[in-house]
């Protein structure tokens, strides 16, 4: 039996052949060194994400997200519900605090359930995939499973929002949380500890609709790490992958930047030191190759 | 103009407070509110907007129905939470900026075509016709929003990025066809039915 | 040792900052035994270490001068240095306290010649700066300090530089076998003077205080302006000793806040707008403060003191409360970043110094008092169930010194009235 058992959510984009199917493919690696069961919650539905809420409204999006916890609940019972994305983990944990704090929205909630012969009693406790990993593991149990090091390898750590607020890994700080810092160290790289775009918003979901305004502040984010001489960018939440990586030939483009810099998940880097190979850790999905970081994985 | 959007003038007369209170997510927190200006200079893409989270928990008091409801800026919320957490007071700002958006929304006079608010509807409308997200339809109907001449143009523009994530399996083009989905999709559908039926019931939408 | 001193018609005074001076002279002075216990090794309290007072921007020294002198003279008062409560027993009329005090190693003969200090090499961080400069670890806490008596740090103790000190002292008043002890008093009152503490700076995060070397709180600010600080009452900022001449003032830094104390501190706006007054002192017209503000609270007749101020053209306001601060990396700069709300004007502005105004919280907070003890939603001593103990000056409420003064003769007053009572009743 596996160590450790959670109920996984993994979220619309990090399904096969979306856009953070590589951060799924390497987390599914390092669960397996770390003897982890993940196992998808049966049917789940997307929660909505923060963008949601212009048609979706509250209750709604509430009741979704309670519906995969009566599934996680029904078939998963007793374990944690664990997500890769941060937009996934905050939603479904902002609905859960909103269902324990209100026993009329939990009613109302219920009876939306009850449409499709659903009920959520309010059990769940949601957690990030890097909570697990800090919280369960610890520093040094993620050292345990290292086969190389990533030394020499100088990794800024970008913790985005989500991740990080309004609940925070860990009880880090808002404003400066270190703990991708530590885990780089942890895995034998370099941390730029003094990169300090790090919890800057990249424009969510207005990288989208608002290209113009968001892109000011993810070339802020990329010059940054260059600035401080960093050769990847680390990040814990698939749409800041996606934002920071896929806008930079834009910004090149139009402003005339040489932006190439690789932006990588957690995951990836653990999957390396693990001794996975650059297939293991789907580093053929960059955008922007990891040519350091695919050299290790080949040495 | 909506017969909500009446209905809701008719009842709450010169209150646009308690009209808020009663109607928007956590609306009845912006009472609590004493101006102090953090949040105002906290959002990313302030800048860019017109009214800051403060203004227009001033202006609600104020009673500027109609400059708040038509605003856009609450649809320049990235939802970054830097203002919750620095709020003195608690606030529950990003919820509050989401639930007026909403409210604007669903009453009709939120600004027409403000590029976020037809996103989110986007968003949301592809998530909840198969239960997960299809994020190539999503990015596909994005582009075409303006009609298919400026939608060519744009989505030309961004064919690097499309190609890019394509060629690095991460866009899958099958997914104009199908793509996945909940299976039990009826089910997804009649909870969703259900709550906006209650919601609509609670905050005046429906008769 | 266990002494046991039994007189249930002492007062107990706990703390020896302003107020717990003033209760214990009050109540001497009407012929009362009393105990005065300081936790440090000093009289003097959070006071002795501002540079001037408002509103009269005198010096503190003279006023702790006048009731040090009056503490001498007073043969009531029994001084306890370096001694904390650590229970309290018993109801009102007739408590048992029980005392721990931290050995000094160094006894009554002491001089203060200083020779020890010269001895030995080590240094520690200076508590007295706040830790803004470091000190010999065989030390005088500060010039005026009383009782005038050396003290050695326990990190030297057991070796060769604890030996260096003892070896030095003329009179032999270095005593390296000190042991840590507990005394046992009866007592009839108690008054907590506690005083307060500045709210950690550093769980402000958006300000950075602790990343961010030219960042500092007020209280560090009134050391770097004080003739007897670390820098000898130059303003310079601690990332690399330049002149501070722009220097912004961040009010309510930890108060009136949810996440942090909820309480207005009270004294924080006076303090910042006498702080613009140091730098004016310090720089003239080249000098310059900015204060970033919700509303200025500036009671009652400190109103005065607010109006000179705004009339003084290099102090301006700015009706915000900062959302961020980032460094220039390559000045070493702090950049503020808000909204001004008056005109909703975006800025990000640049200054040489940020003096965060932080808040007071009780002294305290986290220590256990008796059950009786009845607090506030903030820890302030509000008195206790039974009657008999009290809270004065800034243990009670964040009060200026002349508001702490009068509560502590309060205070003073009611034990005294409990001292009364339980004489009269056992003379029944
Ligand atoms: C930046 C700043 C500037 C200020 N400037 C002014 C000013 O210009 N004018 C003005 O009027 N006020 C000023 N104040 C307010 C002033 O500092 C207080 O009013 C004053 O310190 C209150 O004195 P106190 O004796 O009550 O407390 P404290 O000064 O805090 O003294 C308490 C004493 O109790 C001791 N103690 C604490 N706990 C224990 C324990 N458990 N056992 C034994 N002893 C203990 C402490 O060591 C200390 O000696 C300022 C405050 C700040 C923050
Ligand atoms: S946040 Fe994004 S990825 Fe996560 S479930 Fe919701 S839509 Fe899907
Ligand atoms: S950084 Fe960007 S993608 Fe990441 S959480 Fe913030 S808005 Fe979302
Ligand atoms: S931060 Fe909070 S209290 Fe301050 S203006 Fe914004 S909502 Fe109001
Ligand atoms: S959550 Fe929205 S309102 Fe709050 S700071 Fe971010 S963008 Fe501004
Ligand atoms: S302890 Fe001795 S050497 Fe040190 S100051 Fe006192 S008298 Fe002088
Ligand atoms: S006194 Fe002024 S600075 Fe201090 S908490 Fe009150 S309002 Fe804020």
């Amino acid at each position: 039996m596996a160590k450790k058992e959670y109920a996984f959510y993994p979220g619309c984009s990090s399904q096969l052949k979306a856009s953070a199917s590589n951060y799924l493919v390497s987390t599914n690696s390092i669960c397996k060194s770390l003897d982890i069961k993940l196992t998808e919650i049966p049917d789940w539905n997307c929660c909505g994400a923060s963008v949601g809420y212009c048609e979706g409204g509250e209750l709604p999006r509430i009741a979704i997200n309670a519906r995969n916890f009566a599934q996680a609940e029904t078939h998963l019972p007793g374990q944690d519900i664990v997500a890769t994305c941060a937009a996934c983990w905050l939603s479904a944990r902002e609905s859960k605090e909103r269902l324990d704090g209100s026993a009329q929205l939990l009613k109302e909630t219920n009876e939306a359930l009850a449409a499709a012969g659903l009920h959520y009693n309010g059990g769940a406790n949601v957690r990030h995939m890097v909570e697990v990993l800090i919280e369960d593991f610890g520093y040094d149990g993620l050292k345990a499973p290292m086969k190389k090091s990533l030394e020499g390898l100088k990794i800024a750590g970008y913790v985005g929002c989500q991740t990080n607020r309004p609940f925070g890994i860990d009880g880090e700080s808002f404003e400066n949380p270190m703990y991708l810092d530590k885990m780089v160290e942890t895995l034998g790289g370099e941390a730029l500890t003094k990169y300090e775009q790090k919890v800057t918003c990249c424009g969510g979901a207005l990288a989208f609709s608002e290209p113009e305004k968001s892109q000011k502040q993810i070339r802020d984010i990329v010059e940054s790490a260059y600035d401080h001489g960093a050769e990847m960018i680390v990040t814990p939440c698939p749409l800041c992958q996606a934002n920071v990586e896929v806008y930079q030939s834009e910004i090149n483009k139009k402003q005339g930047t040489k932006f190439n810099m690789p932006v990588v998940y957690y995951s990836q880097l653990m999957t390396v030191a693990y001794g996975g190979s650059a297939k293991d850790a789907a580093l053929d999905g960059q955008l922007i190759k990891a040519e350091k970081l695919e050299k290790i994985a080949g040495k | 103009m909506t017969t909500a959007n009446t209905n809701a003038i008719e009842r709450y007369r010169n209150n646009f407070l308690k009209e808020v209170e009663a109607n928007v997510e956590e609306g009845h927190m912006v009472k609590m509110c004493m101006q102090c200006g953090v949040c105002a200079g906290s959002c990313p893409l302030g800048p860019a907007w017109q009214h800051s989270p403060q203004k227009i928990f001033m202006m609600i008091r104020a009673g500027k129905r109609d400059e708040v409801l038509g605003s856009d800026s609450m649809f320049m919320c990235t939802s970054c939470y830097n203002c919750m957490v620095r709020c003195p007071r608690q606030l529950p700002i990003t919820h509050i900026m989401h639930g007026l958006a909403n409210y604007a929304h669903r009453l009709g006079l939120a600004p027409k075509g403000q590029p976020t608010r037809d996103f989110a509807t986007l968003f949301w409308n592809n998530a909840i016709k198969k239960g997960r997200v299809n994020e190539l339809m999503l990015t596909l109907r994005h582009y075409f929003r303006g009609g298919l001449v400026s939608g060519i143009k744009e989505a030309l523009g961004m064919q690097s990025v499309g190609l890019g994530l394509f060629m690095a399996k991460r866009l899958n083009p099958m997914e104009i066809f199908g793509g996945h989905g909940v299976k039990d999709l009826k089910g997804f559908h009649a909870i969703i039915a259900k709550a906006k039926e209650i919601e609509d019931r609670k905050k005046g939408f429906t008769a | 040792m266990t002494a046991s001193i039994a007189t249930n018609q002492a007062i107990l005074v706990v703390g020896g900052g302003i107020s717990g001076m003033t209760a214990a002279l009050e109540a001497a002075e009407c012929g009362k035994q009393v105990i005065l216990v300081e936790k440090t090794p000093v009289l003097g309290g959070r006071t002795a270490r501002l540079y001037r007072y408002f509103p009269k921007m005198c010096h503190p020294t003279c006023g702790l001068e006048i009731n040090l002198r009056r503490i001498k003279q007073n043969r009531n008062i029994r001084l306890m240095t370096m001694t904390e409560v650590t229970a309290v027993a018993g109801s009102r009329g007739n408590y048992s306290v029980t005392l721990k005090v931290s050995p000094r190693f160094v006894n009554e003969n002491c001089t203060a010649c200083g020779k020890c200090g010269e001895a030995v090499t080590t240094e520690v961080s200076n508590p007295w700066n706040y830790g803004l400069d470091k000190m010999k670890a065989a030390y005088l806490p500060h010039n005026m300090a009383h009782p005038q008596r050396f003290v050695i740090d326990p990190s030297i103790v057991g070796t060769p530089e604890g030996e260096k000190a003892k070896a030095a002292c003329p009179v032999g008043a270095v005593d390296l076998d000190m042991k840590e002890e507990s005394v046992t008093l009866q007592v009839g009152a108690v008054i907590y003077a506690t005083g307060w503490r500045p709210y950690d700076a550093a769980k402000i995060q958006p300000y950075g205080y602790g990343r961010y070397r030219n960042v500092i709180t007020s209280l560090e600010f009134e050391r770097l302006a004080d003739p007897q600080g670390p820098t000898g009452g130059k303003i310079l900022r601690p990332g690399d000793g330049k002149e501070a001449k722009n220097v912004a003032f961040i009010q309510c830094a930890g108060s009136r806040d949810e996440n942090h104390l909820r309480h207005c501190s009270r004294i924080c706006c006076m303090a910042s707008l006498k702080q613009t007054q140091y730098v004016r002192e310090a720089f003239g017209d080249a000098g310059k403060s900015t204060v970033y503000y919700i509303d200025i609270r500036a009671i009652d007749r400190f109103e005065d003191f607010y109006q000179m101020v705004q009339k003084d053209a290099t102090v301006s306001f700015v009706k915000s409360k900062v959302a961020k601060i980032v460094e220039n990396a390559e000045n070493g700069n702090p950049v503020l970043h808000g909204v001004d709300t008056e005109g909703y004007h975006r800025y990000a502005v640049e200054h040489d110094l940020v003096v965060l105004a932080v808040g007071m919280e009780p002294e305290i907070t986290g220590v256990k008092l008796p059950d009786d003890v009845i607090l506030d939603s903030s820890n302030f001593i509000e008195g206790s169930k039974d009657g008999g103990m009290f809270g004065a000056g800034a243990a009670s409420s964040p009060l200026d010194v002349n508001r702490a003064v009068q509560s502590a003769t309060a205070a003073s007053l009611h034990a005294i009235q409990v001292i009364r009572k339980t004489a009269s009743t056992e003379a029944a």
